[in-house]
């Protein structure tokens, strides 16, 4: 489903005339099988998002290649095919404050090529799904941490995407909120999805994941295949055991 | 399609923003204009409003494109709201292309609003408005076209709001000094400092050649319908080699 | 490679259109020999105002400010001591700004004929602008008005003519208090408060009707004095 190969990035800091160079990425390699739940895992600043958002076309790669569906992505043009199939919720997402709840996921779905009617009922669905079918009319702007991030996701579905890319879906949700995500997930999964996710959150991870990557200092330093196997609790002593 | 509607809702997003203010600013001037000059100017008061107005509307919708800018630069950049419609299938010259074009409606419509006030105020004055007025009208918005793809490449290549800002203002001023700087530099005898003046004439801008609001009816001016194609063409093809640019930087960004 | 080419094309098509215009805009009739501004600035220094809203393509919006800025000016008692000094360089840069906006020629002229005797610095704007306006007969009227009380300096042949203008019916809205300010000076009181009744019948309007007034006030003021010291 995804073929990440040596994947590297560098991020350069323009300032005047100096240059800072804060390497992120230095070299990943991982597959996302299909229908599975795969976790990013890794401390703050480590370089998941940044793969992710490689992945997803929004950051240039200065090495490595990334296969999604076996095609091959490419940063200067998007393989909208592929796009279609694919969906993202970003770490902070942030919405256009002057817009309903209605109106954005009316605004996104008509980027899918979905026609009129679709698109409606796609979006009393997706809303009912997370819960939100209330807010509909609410501004952007007004909406809660928590009530964004189900917004979020609301948006990731719409599409019934194939292959769903999710930057710590978890953070900013109330613990309703963090057990309809974590159902949601294993729904998709069980409907033949694949979701790859990042997280900080062993304890969620652990609920979820079928595989998991240990990602530190931008390097995927160590891949756990069956994660249901692991005792409780068993999970934060392989992160520790790996990243210390 | 997706183009429109993505244009669509930038400008109805402008609105919820309340850059319809200037409309009242304007309806404000043009008022207490109307009410000035209906007492001091014998029976040219019309011409006098006219002046004004267009004038003002000029001002105005740069400001709307400032706006824009601004307003683009602040919530779908700096802000990130960009990448989640990114990261669906549109390409980077749709979602460009798309808030251009969602610019120039907010331009528009406002422009729109003014031009209707300003021809009920000249009715109350018993004059109205002649059609190279309305020529003049339309060029305003070719400024505002031109201008707008400007901001959008600085909004592409610079990453700071006050600069693109900045470099727009700094355009602007320069785009309508040029044709004098030019005139002017025609004495000078230093021929390098000839050549940048020529140059800046040719590379710039040249608001001169569509200020027909300021040049209609004043001495050397003779409006045509050759002029009018010509400097359509001009536009059109300055805004298209500068979106083109603007595109070229974008598709390079990274979020 | 296919698709650079067509960008390559894209690229050269927009690019020739933008020179081929440009060039056709630019060749198009050398507007700088007409501009009153560009033939002025050869000869004389221009004001700082002129110069701004000439660079900037606002010479209409600065000539507005020029306008109002006169009648701020002219209505301004303060300036009596100078005698108005300030109305032949104002007028002047109003005209080269926007030489078609005739007021800037009726106003500044009657103003500098009638009111400060000034009669060649009149004569020298109306010329300016009936040589831009040579359509507009009014601006030729007042040129003979000024004419002819400037060749004999004898009020009793410019109100002759000044009445045969007034009498077809086609007259300068200026022209009349003129008359009026005439017949005030030489004592003609009846005459003159005639024309102001006559003009306030005609349905002024705002400034005009409140100047009527006051003339009316002042010459009835006049008048009964009068009576007072001649009887
Ligand atoms: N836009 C950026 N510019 C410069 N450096 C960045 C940028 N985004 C991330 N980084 C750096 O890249 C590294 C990885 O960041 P990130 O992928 O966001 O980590 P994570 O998501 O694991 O917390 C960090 O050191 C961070 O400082
Ligand atoms: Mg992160």
């Amino acid at each position: 489903m995804i073929k990440v190969t040596g994947l590297a990035k560098t991020y350069i800091k323009r300032h005047l005339w100096t240059k800072r160079l804060i390497p992120a990425l230095r070299g990943i390699d991982f597959q996302v099988e299909n229908n599975t739940i795969y976790g990013l895992l890794g401390l703050n600043g480590q370089g998941k998002t940044t793969t992710i958002k490689i992945i997803v076309g929004l950051c240039r790669a200065d090495a490595g290649s990334v296969e999604i569906f076996g095609r091959r992505q490419s940063f200067y043009r998007a393989d909208l095919a592929s796009l279609r199939k694919v969906s993202y919720l970003p770490e902070l997402p942030y919405f256009p404050r002057h817009l309903t709840a209605r109106e954005l996921l009316d605004y996104y779905g008509a980027v899918f090529f979905m026609s009129r009617s679709e698109i409606s009922r796609r979006r009393d669905e997706v809303l009912e799904t997370v819960e939100m079918r209330q807010y509909q009319e609410m501004k952007m702007g007004e909406m809660s941490k928590g009530m964004m991030q189900r917004i979020g996701i609301a948006q990731a579905l719409f599409n019934q995407p194939d292959l769903l890319l999710l930057d710590e879906p978890m953070t900013g949700l109330d613990p309703l909120g963090l057990k309809m995500v974590r159902d949601i997930m294993l729904e998709l999964r069980d409907r033949g999805k694949t979701i790859l996710f990042s997280s900080h959150i062993l304890s969620e991870a652990e609920k979820v994941c079928d595989r998991v990557g240990i990602i530190h200092r931008g390097a995927l330093l160590k891949e756990i295949n069956d994660v249901k196997k692991l005792k409780t609790q068993k999970l934060e002593e392989e992160f520790i055991k790996a990243v210390s | 399609m997706r183009i429109l509607n993505l244009a669509y809702m930038f400008f109805r997003q402008q609105l919820r923003h309340r850059v319809q203010v200037v409309v009242v600013v304007f309806a404000a001037m043009i008022i207490l204009a109307a009410m000035i000059f209906s007492s001091l100017a014998w029976e040219h008061e019309g011409e006098l409003v006219v002046d004004l107005g267009l004038s003002g509307m000029d001002f105005l919708a740069f400001m709307v494109v400032i706006f824009s800018l601004v307003f683009f630069m602040y919530e779908e950049l700096e802000m990130k709201s960009a990448v989640l419609i990114l990261s669906k299938p549109l390409r980077r010259h749709e979602y460009l292309f798309g808030h251009y074009l969602g610019t120039l409606m907010t331009v528009a419509f406002n422009l729109v609003f003014m031009l209707v006030i300003l021809s009920v105020a000249l009715a109350f004055l018993g004059a109205y408005l002649q059609p190279i007025d309305l020529f003049a009208f339309l060029y305003i918005f070719y400024k505002a076209v031109l201008v707008a793809s400007l901001a959008f490449l600085f909004a592409s290549f610079s990453s700071s709001v006050p600069l693109a800002v900045i470099l727009t203002v700094f355009l602007q001023l320069l785009g309508h000094f040029s044709f004098h700087l030019h005139a002017l530099g025609r004495q000078i005898t230093n021929i390098p400092l000839r050549l940048f003046l020529d140059g800046l004439y040719f590379v710039l801008p040249n608001y001169y050649w569509l200020d027909v609001r300021d040049r209609a009816g004043l001495p050397g001016f003779e409006f045509s319908f050759g002029y009018f194609l010509t400097s359509s063409a001009y536009v059109i093809c300055y805004a298209a080699i500068i979106l083109y640019l603007a595109i070229m930087l974008f598709r390079r960004k990274e979020f | 490679m296919k698709r650079i080419l067509i960008h390559l094309v894209i690229i050269t098509a927009l690019l020739s259109g933008l020179i081929a215009s440009s060039f056709y805009l630019h060749r198009s009739p050398d507007w700088t020999k007409l501009d009153p501004f560009y033939r002025q600035l050869a000869r004389q220094q221009q004001e700082l105002p002129v110069l701004f809203g000439t660079v900037l393509n606002q010479r209409k919006l600065t000539a507005v400010a020029y306008w109002v800025g006169l009648l701020v000016y002219t209505g301004d008692p303060e300036w009596q001591a100078e005698r108005w000094r300030g109305v032949m360089p104002m007028t002047l840069a109003g005209t080269l700004l926007n030489p078609h906006f005739i007021p800037f020629y009726e106003f500044g002229s009657s103003v500098l004929a009638w009111q400060l005797k000034r009669w060649p610095e009149a004569l020298v704007l109306l010329r300016r602008g009936m040589e831009y306006n040579p359509g507009n007969e009014k601006l030729f009227l007042y040129a003979a008005a000024i004419k002819y009380q400037n060749l004999d300096g004898d009020d009793q042949s410019t109100i002759a003519f000044l009445n045969r203008i007034i009498f077809t019916g086609e007259y300068p809205a200026l022209l009349p208090p003129i008359l009026a300010n005439i017949y005030k000076q030489r004592g003609e009181y009846q005459k003159a408060l005639a024309i102001w009744y006559f003009l306030m019948r005609q349905g002024l309007g705002g400034e005009g009707l409140a100047r009527a007034k006051r003339q009316v006030r002042e010459i009835e003021a006049l008048r009964t004095k009068f009576r007072k010291t001649g009887g």
